[in-house]
């Protein structure tokens, strides 16, 4: 019998600590009156993710990789809680998205007049759940974790009180959002029933395969896909897709990046983690819903993205073609032969969503800084003629625009390169083949972009001013686009170490 | 004597259900939370008709955290309407759309 709290799990929980207490005390400095806030809440709010990603970090100094790949010490809260180096992964992810989105934001609130602090500890909320969500082994901890996240999310896309697009992004994005969580929370209750627990790691071992051999066994199945079905929302999959494209073009746009990377990677997150822990034994059938959904979203989203002339709701189309691309490593996961084949595709999404958020987050901030006084500068007709007023941000735009289609020397080449490798490997090759198709067509749109700013006439002559932050966050993530697209190795070392251990079992 | 759990499911379903397709035809936005309750409640009662039988504490403890998760979101969901309604004098998600495509 163990005891139901152990003192000494709570250092495991160090980093969201600190993260929580940081994200509460920029909330109450916020509602003094204001002390130059404009300055400080940015900078506090970037200070404490400095200092999370360095706690995380000293975890990796004190246990060292290896010992936390096979996570035996690093297990807290009876199981639900797990600091395992996949979770340290997506951490590390989240931070870097928050880091980045809080560098490009302030400029853009103040255009927008809603500089507030805030802000600034919602963002700090939401990286709080997704941590923890990355960290979950135990579905109580998924279903609250998620939530936080949530909650933060739908507050930030409406964070502009008084646009109506804002106010209208909101909406939708919260009524289909918790839609989702009510689906989720249903299929939840039903493999909590058919399998006696919460804990994903009792789940996969046994009890997944007595429950398929029980009378319950549709009860569990039905299970299964409620709780698909409510992620498949979460990273706007096509045929749940629909909250997307209006909650991302009416958000602020920081936010609109933020949601497009960093919660997306956190919904990925939960679905490698129940998926490759509680339903392994299942792989083969949820392996083919995955593939429906993945064929759906590339091809609608791809298509849909051609249609587009806001370049906010053209990127949210692209960025469900992207969650399908993505899926086909889970798909491998659930069909590989082999444990190799299914830690293939594990480090295949690893790998892509990290690429992905740098680069997507480099294009979001792109069209932060078109945004300007009395110009919404979210239209693709917005960046004609960008190449003559503003060289520079027009190479930035290009090098995220051909890093997203994944042409080869840049970071999103190497990335679709593992995903559609790992289908092969699981014999879905014809899979690999509608994604190559996809990618062709989506060539087209990216390539308008491009076109629209090296060879069109610029409609003014009003020049950029982009802030300083925002100028360290675009040469981030481009650095990041080229310096790992030309020499891949460290990120995929990265990856590789920060898997899964998936039990021998899985084979 | 207490309720079989093929009762409660049974129950549960059916409340699952009349959420889902309150979600799916009401136009008022009000109504749609409520509705989404509707189905939060469900998986409550799942939770606890599942606990009882296999007299395990879990779905209660999960049943209670549900009910303070969708706290929340009722105080979110309501912020967000009101919001919606200061701008634009409608509660009808039907009169939303300005956003198309």
């Amino acid at each position: 019998m163990t005891s139901l709290f152990n003192p000494n799990d709570v250092r495991l929980i160090t980093p969201e600590l600190v993260l929580t207490i940081s994200a509460f005390l920029i909330l109450g400095l916020s509602v003094l009156p204001d002390l130059g806030r404009k300055t400080w809440a940015p900078v506090l709010a970037g200070l404490a993710c400095v200092s999370t990603l360095a706690s995380l970090l000293s975890f990796v100094w004190m246990f060292g990789l290896e010992a936390l790949r096979t996570p035996d010490m690093t297990i807290g809260f009876n199981g639900m809680f797990i600091l395992d180096a996949f979770s340290i992964f997506f951490k590390v992810v989240f931070l870097l998205a928050a880091m980045l989105t809080i560098l490009v934001s302030a400029r853009y609130l103040e255009v927008e007049r809603a500089h507030t602090g805030e802000y600034y500890a919602l963002i700090l909320f939401a990286v709080v759940g997704m941590m923890f969500l990355a960290s979950a082994g135990d579905f109580i901890t998924i279903f609250v974790s998620l939530e936080t996240m949530a909650l933060s999310f739908y507050i930030l896309v409406g964070f502009l009180k008084t646009n109506r697009k804002s106010n209208e992004a909101a909406l939708k994005y919260f009524l289909l959002g918790s839609f989702s969580t009510g689906i989720f929370l249903y299929g939840i209750s039903l493999v909590y029933g058919t399998t006696q627990t919460t804990v994903l790691g009792l789940i996969g071992i046994s009890r997944a395969k007595m429950a398929l051999q029980s009378p319950a066994a549709p009860i569990f199945v039905l299970g299964v896909i409620l709780v698909t079905v409510g992620l498949a929302f979460k990273i706007a999959a096509v045929p749940f897709h629909m909250w997307a494209p209006d909650a991302y073009e009416g958000a602020p746009t920081p936010v609109t990046a933020f949601l497009s990377t960093g919660s997306k990677a956190a919904a990925f997150v939960v679905l490698a983690r129940i998926f490759s822990m509680g339903f392994l034994p299942l792989g083969q059938r949820w392996a083919t819903l995955l593939a429906i959904l993945a064929v759906a979203s590339m091809t609608l989203g791809n298509v849909a993205a051609i249609l587009q002339e806001n370049i906010k709701r053209m990127l949210a189309y692209s960025s469900i073609a992207h969650a399908g691309y993505v899926l086909m490593g889970m798909i491998a996961v659930g069909l590989g032969d082999t444990v190799e084949t299914r830690e293939y595709g594990l480090k295949a999404v690893l790998l892509y969503l990290l690429v992905y958020t740098f680069v997507n987050i480099g294009a979001f901030a792109l069209v932060i800084i078109l945004r300007r006084e009395q110009v919404a500068g979210d239209r693709v007709a917005d960046f004609a003629g960008l190449s003559r007023r503003a060289p520079w941000a027009a190479f930035a735009m290009l090098v995220f625009m051909l890093s997203l289609a994944g042409i080869p020397a840049t970071a999103g080449f190497i990335g679709k390169w593992f995903l559609f490798g790992a289908v092969v490997k699981a014999h879905y090759a014809w899979l690999a083949v509608v994604a190559v198709i996809n990618s062709a067509i989506s060539l087209y749109y990216y390539a308008r972009v491009v076109v629209n700013m090296y060879m069109k006439a610029p409609e003014g002559a009003a020049r950029l001013a982009p802030s300083w932050g925002q100028r360290v966050a675009i040469g981030a993530c481009i650095a990041f686009t080229l310096v790992f697209g030309l020499y891949p190795q460290p990120i995929i070392a990265f990856a590789e170490r920060s898997i899964l251990a998936l039990a021998p079992w899985a084979s | 004597m207490p309720v079989p759990p093929v009762h409660a499911l049974v129950f549960s379903l059916l409340l699952f259900a009349v959420g889902v397709l309150g979600v799916l035809t009401r136009r008022n936005a009000i109504i749609i939370l409520m509705s989404i309750e509707l189905m939060m409640n469900a998986a409550n009662i799942n939770f606890i008709a599942f606990g009882l039988r296999s007299h395990d504490l879990t779905g209660q403890v999960f049943a209670v955290f549900t009910i303070a998760v969708a706290a929340g979101e009722v105080a979110v969901g309501l912020a967000v309407v009101l919001a919606l309604f200061r701008n634009r004098d409608t509660v009808y998600v039907d009169e939303v759309h300005i956003m198309k495509g």
